[in-house]
């Protein structure tokens, strides 16, 4: 279910008046949102909260259907793709701020629950990335065992196990500190450059969105201003 | 990794709930087994009394609730009988409940027609079996014996006339151990009821067949007004005491059904509640909807079988251990059929399956978003 | 058309007193007892009003109840006490019940006894098990009322004959039972002198009800408790069962 890209100029992800509303229209989270993702770009979004990033990131992960507007992934719309779950699996890795592991899994086997019912073994692959991320001898450890930092790279190894060329992130430093914090995103930038992964990331932090190579700024539900690094 | 390792480490990892699970619905499956066994072994007893005996057929009154059939005169009703085909000998049986003790329960006192075939199956472990008719003797069972506290050469007093105890024996039949029986002859005399039985058994010769059987039922039917031919299984079946046990029993089957049902699909409805973020996860890592479902389902499976089996063991164990208790000695006598055991299982394992469907797919409906969210 | 005549015959022939309906439910009862021979086993205990409970005593009633005469014998069984005893009597069409009383001995004596005694010091009571009042002139319907949670009809019978110990009888009918559920009889002054509560019932041949178990509660508050554990709806009777009776006319 991988897609392919239909040419290097065109955009990975692109959205037309996309909204999200609740209780019947009273409460607009997103309100008529156009925006482009270009292939291997990382975007940053930001904004007061309640201003709507999270429910953009989560309309373009799939996680959630929006009530009026359109997305394309690689120009397929997403009401054509059928099977969303499928289509989730193989394309897009996620990586959240509460970490959200399984906690009744070890961290190898957390890594591995993405690739269930998928062909193939994929443990080497499994421990090559959890090693890649600094995690070798941890393997066996449950996230209760773990610290902050580690379970988010769990999480991030996590999100890389299917070969996905898009990430979203959700606040992925909001829980850790600052050399944590620090950590993860050096290895979310190498890996991003190696495997020419295209990022969408929603942060507070100025310093976060410092490293991106575009700026999204919402308010309201609206799109107030893009700016490019 | 994969499903089912997903599944028992779910179970493994949450020893307390898996506990709690397994444990409710190991006690209903248990329930359900003891009791079940303990009323089938009930109504074997009265079986195997019939079948130790050798008898057939049985031609009794046709009574409707009573427990004991309305007792009729013998020679109304023998000759026709006899003249049956394959009808080799037909003897009479008089049966009553009595009290012959101040401080026991009733007993069984049967009077078997001197001399006839009911007599040999018996085992004489102590004394003799009266020698004829006129002798006011009678051979208890060793239950009974037990109960009321009797030996060879002691009195007991029936119906205001004193019987010697001449012997003791054992039977393969629990109603048989606890029951005390003299001649037929005297039976009459104590009750009252010159020349009258309650039951005539009939012994057929080897060549009888079922359609034989059958043929024998439908003449009693056609030419003795009244009057019924079954066998000894029939028999048991009519018994009023044997139907309330054994609808009191198919009662707790649908209680314990029930109840086990309740407690599988509530707390696998209260563990889905509580692991719908986990469900919201799993989605949101491109799970399908239906693996989800195969998950939750997996563990229920698993959670029953388990359950289940540790039931099954326990009703036995249950209704064996019952039946060596001293106050219940030679009252029990359980019987355990291995094809049930297995339905019991199966039930398990549907109910199991049935109680997490509902909540899994409540679940799986959400988006992954709103699962997310929940704590 | 066949239901008006039946009302219209009743009406001919009823006594003064007598209510068509309750002709027909009187009816019913004298119909529902007949029997050509028949045995009741029964175990009895008094438990006085203080609780405490008398030893239990066995007994055997065998009767023989037609439309014109009707008789009862009563054997003791057990214990030692009642063992052997024997009370018998008889009642004709003059209504009439004439009671005797003897032993196991043939050469035993025979008196006359009183029909409206207690038998073996219990609230068991010979004139009772007679029902004589279903022959009495006077009968009425008086309701209903509910026995046990069983719905019942109250029939009042009453006699003015001086001579009957008993002279007011009130009972609550099961009608599909054929049955009396509670009876309470009445001395010429109308003081209560027992009450018969059926407890328990048991089927007979013919679909009617009898009593299992029954309590007999006294003026005094002294209860009989009655079970009855074994029958015979056919007894045979013989030249031999109420040899005693006869021999005493």
């Amino acid at each position: 279910m991988q897609i392919p890209s239909p040419s290097p100029q065109a955009p990975i992800l692109s959205t037309r008046n996309l909204s999200l509303h609740f209780d019947e229209g009273q409460t607009r989270a997103l309100d008529g949102v156009d925006i482009e993702i270009g292939e291997s770009e990382f975007v940053a979004i930001t904004g007061p909260s309640g201003c709507g990033k999270s429910s953009l990131l989560n309309l373009i992960g799939t996680l959630d259907i929006p009530t009026s507007g359109d997305i394309h992934f690689r120009s397929r719309p997403y009401s054509a793709l059928g099977d969303l779950s499928l289509f989730r699996r193989e394309n897009i890795g996620f990586i959240f701020q509460s970490f959200h592991l399984l906690p009744t899994l070890s961290a190898l086997d957390n890594v591995l629950v993405p690739t269930i019912g998928r062909p193939g073994d994929h443990e080497e692959r499994a421990r090559a990335l959890l090693t890649r991320l600094g995690l070798s001898n941890r393997l066996d450890h449950f996230p209760g065992k773990l610290s902050g930092g580690e379970r988010q790279r769990v999480a991030i190894a996590r999100a890389l196990i299917n070969d996905p060329d898009l990430i979203l992130a959700d606040e992925p430093t909001g829980s850790l500190d600052s050399a944590n914090a620090a950590h993860v995103l050096n290895l979310l930038d190498c890996i991003r450059h190696e495997k020419e992964l295209t990022v969408i990331m929603v942060t507070h932090d100025a310093s976060v969105s410092a490293r991106a190579d575009r700026v999204i700024k919402m308010r309201d539900g609206k799109i107030d201003a893009e700016v490019s690094a | 990794m994969n499903l089912f390792r997903f599944a028992l480490d779910n179970l493994y990892r949450r020893p307390a709930r898996t506990a709690l699970t397994v444990s409710a619905i190991s006690l209903g499956i248990a329930a359900v087994v003891a009791l079940t066994s303990i009323a089938w072994g009930f109504e074997a007893s009265w079986q195997k009394a019939n079948d130790a005996r050798g008898t057939d057929l049985i031609v009794t009154r046709i009574a409707s609730e009573n427990t004991m059939p309305s007792p009729f005169v013998a020679e109304q009703v023998r000759p026709a009988l006899s003249a049956l085909p394959h009808v080799q000998q037909v003897v009479g049986l008089l049966s009553e409940m009595l009290t012959v003790s101040e401080d026991a329960p009733p007993v069984f006192v049967f009077g078997w027609a001197h001399g006839s075939y009911l007599w040999e199956h018996l085992k004489l472990k102590d004394g003799r079996w009266p020698a004829d008719d006129g002798e006011t003797v009678l051979a208890i069972g060793s239950l009974a014996a037990e109960m009321l506290h009797k030996q060879v050469g002691d009195d007991i007093e029936i119906e205001g006339r004193v019987f010697k105890v001449a012997g003791i024996f054992e039977s393969s039949a629990l109603v048989e151990n606890g029951a005390l029986i003299m001649t037929l002859t005297q039976m009459q005399q104590i009750t009252d009821k010159p020349g009258k039985v309650n039951i005539l058994n009939i012994k057929l010769d080897n060549q009888a067949t079922d359609a034989d059987i059958d043929a024998i039922k439908a003449q009693v039917r056609q030419t003795l007004p009244g009057f019924i031919a079954i066998t000894s299984g029939e028999l048991v079946q009519k018994n009023a005491v044997v139907r309330i046990s054994k609808a009191m029993s198919n009662a707790t089957i649908l209680i314990a059904g029930l109840v086990g049902a309740l407690v599988v699909f509530n707390t696998m409805l209260m563990s889905i509640n509580e692991r719908t973020r986990e469900i919201g996860i799993l989605l949101a890592l491109g799970w399908q909807r239906r693996t989800v479902i195969k998950l939750i389902v997996g563990e229920s499976v698993i959670l029953t079988l388990a359950g289940g089996a540790i039931g099954i063991l326990l009703g036995i164990a249950i209704a064996s251990g019952l039946g060596h208790l001293e106050l219940m000695r030679g009252k029990i006598d359980a019987v355990f059929s291995l094809p049930f055991l297995f339905a019991v299982l199966g039930l398990s394992v549907f109910l199991g399956i049935c109680g997490g469907l509902y909540p899994a797919i409540k679940a799986a409906r959400l988006q992954p978003s709103q699962a997310l969210r929940q704590e | 058309m066949r239901r008006v005549a039946t009302l219209l015959l009743l009406c001919t022939f009823a006594q003064p007193g007598l209510g068509a309906d309750a002709g027909v439910l009187v009816e019913t009862m004298k119909q529902a007892r007949l029997s050509e021979g028949f045995e009741a086993r029964m175990e009895a205990a008094t438990v006085a009003a203080n609780g405490r409970r008398a030893t239990p005593f066995k007994l055997s009633v065998v009767g023989q109840i037609g439309a014109e005469r009707q008789r009862l014998r009563i054997r003791g069984i057990s214990p030692d006490k009642v063992r052997g005893r024997y009370v018998a009597a008889e009642r004709n069409t003059d209504g009439h019940i004439r009671s005797i009383q003897y032993g196991e001995a043939a050469s035993g004596s025979v008196e006359k006894s009183d029909p409206a005694a207690r038998l073996f010091d219990s609230g068991l009571v010979l004139w009772d098990m007679f029902g004589a009042w279903w022959n009495w002139p006077q009968q009425s319907i008086e309701g209903s009322d509910r026995v046990d949670g069983r719905a019942c009809t109250l029939v009042r019978s009453h006699t003015d004959d001086g001579a009957s110990p008993v002279r007011e009888v009130l009972s609550c009918v099961d009608r599909d039972a054929k049955l009396s559920l509670r009876t309470q009889l009445y001395d010429r002054r109308h003081a209560l002198l027992r009450t018969i509560a059926v407890k328990q019932t048991i089927r007979k041949e013919s679909g009617a009800l009898a009593a299992k178990k029954l309590s007999i509660t006294e003026a005094d508050r002294t209860a009989t408790e009655v079970e009855v554990y074994s029958g015979d709806e056919h007894y045979l009777v013989n030249a031999d069962t109420f040899a005693a009776l006869d021999s005493s006319k």
